[in-house]
């Protein structure tokens, strides 16, 4: 991080403030637990730092995460002669492992330690949500799959209203096809057609269906524009009464 | 606030160097950093740390402690080894962390940028109250 000026904006003073001025800290009683709590946090940043910078800077790192640690915790911690890393030994993976500031527990296994049960929304982990939303972008492939209505240029005009889907689709629903075929298991992407010889694992007994008498885009198509609009409305009529006629039951007689 | 970047470089954002002994006021708000200044990210990727640390009491020993530390920083050593494990303390004394309704931030170059601060919230009278974040820097 860095600083510069005067370039773009900082946080809104909103964020800032809703943090610093919802934040207390005290120095509490120090839970025993901590007594023998182990700096063994920070000790590949500070390892870093010297090889990056110098010994004798991370060795002023270490001093200042030991002193935050110690307010943090409220334990005091054993100032055991850290040693700060050099590049040489860092190869070796001794630091860290010998050097433990004279504690003897991981720090990061304090678990007892008053989490308040805040710990799952608190850490650091929720930085990944990010990750998670990927899954939503996987959705976006299942809406192409589960509307054929959507952005297929040409849905009707090859005559395959009613198909098997996969059958016959023109080019623009072929990236949607493959995936398709790919959740179902055969990882080949369909060509147009049925295949003759290799049985499909999709199931091929669902018959042709004769097309909607009363599609509105099969009444729009080769259609003066002029008369679209008003072809438009007969056809919705049409289709209104044709499912009307279809639900109401059919007269017998007469009361 | 102290930052810890990419390459263990600790940088003292809040106070500014000199204003140590300036204690926070209560339900006062304090924008950092401040004037017209602002924090970016440089070209060293890697885990980088923001510490918030507050106390009751003046800490000398981490006033103490920063004073030690360069203010200038030299280039690192070559190729630069990054931070690549978060240096985490326990998060403790919690009740609710929120997001905040996302708000809009303009930059100079007129760009418009949307930021969801998190807004932590305690009811502790007694006790403590410890927050560590960290960011990877890609």
């Amino acid at each position: 991080m860095r600083n510069g000026r005067p370039a773009g904006r900082r946080l809104p003073a909103k964020a800032v403030v809703a943090l610093v001025a919802t934040l207390t800290a005290g120095c509490a009683a120090v839970p025993p637990s901590l007594s023998n709590a182990v700096v063994a946090f920070g000790r590949e940043l500070i390892g870093n730092a010297s090889v990056n910078y110098a010994p004798e800077y991370a060795q002023s790192v270490n001093q200042l995460l030991l002193t935050v640690a110690e307010l943090a915790t409220g334990a005091p911690f054993a100032q055991g002669a850290p040693t700060v890393q050099t590049a040489a030994n860092e190869q070796t993976g001794a630091y860290g492992q010998t050097q433990t500031y004279g504690q003897t527990q991981p720090y990061g296994q304090q678990d007892a330690y008053g989490q308040n049960g805040s710990y799952a929304q608190t850490d650091p982990y929720g930085q990944t949500d990010p990750y998670g939303q990927t899954g939503t972008y996987a959705q976006t492939d299942t809406y192409r799959q589960a509307s054929p209505y959507e952005g297929t240029p040409g849905y009707g005009a090859t005559g395959t209203y009613g198909q098997t889907p996969g059958y016959g689709h023109s080019d623009a629903d072929g990236p949607a096809r493959l995936l398709m075929d790919r959740r179902l298991g055969t990882g080949k992407p369909r060509v147009t057609g049925r295949p003759a010889a290799t049985p499909s694992p999709i199931p091929t007994a669902i018959p042709r269906q004769p097309p909607r008498p009363h599609s509105r885009r099969r009444c729009w198509r080769n259609l003066p524009a002029a008369t679209v609009r008003s072809i438009s409305d007969r056809c919705r009529m049409a289709k209104s009464s044709t499912m009307a006629a279809a639900i109401r039951p059919p007269v017998t007689g007469s009361s | 606030m102290i930052g810890i970047d990419a390459t263990g470089w600790v940088t003292q954002i809040h106070p500014e160097a000199g204003q140590m002994s300036t204690p926070l006021v209560a339900n006062q708000p304090y924008l950092v950093p401040g004037g017209t200044e602002w924090w970016g990210l440089d070209s060293y990727k890697g885990v980088e740390h923001i510490y918030f640390v507050l106390s009751r009491t003046q800490r000398t020993d981490i006033e103490q402690a920063l004073r030690t530390l360069p203010v200038e920083r030299p280039a690192p050593a070559g190729s630069y080894q990054p931070v690549t494990q978060p240096a985490l303390l326990a998060t403790r004394g919690l009740v609710k962390v929120q997001a905040a309704a996302p708000t809009s931030v303009q930059t100079n170059g007129g760009a418009t940028q949307t930021v969801t601060p998190d807004t932590f919230s305690s009811q502790l009278q007694t006790g403590d109250l410890v927050v560590t974040r960290w960011f990877q820097h890609q």
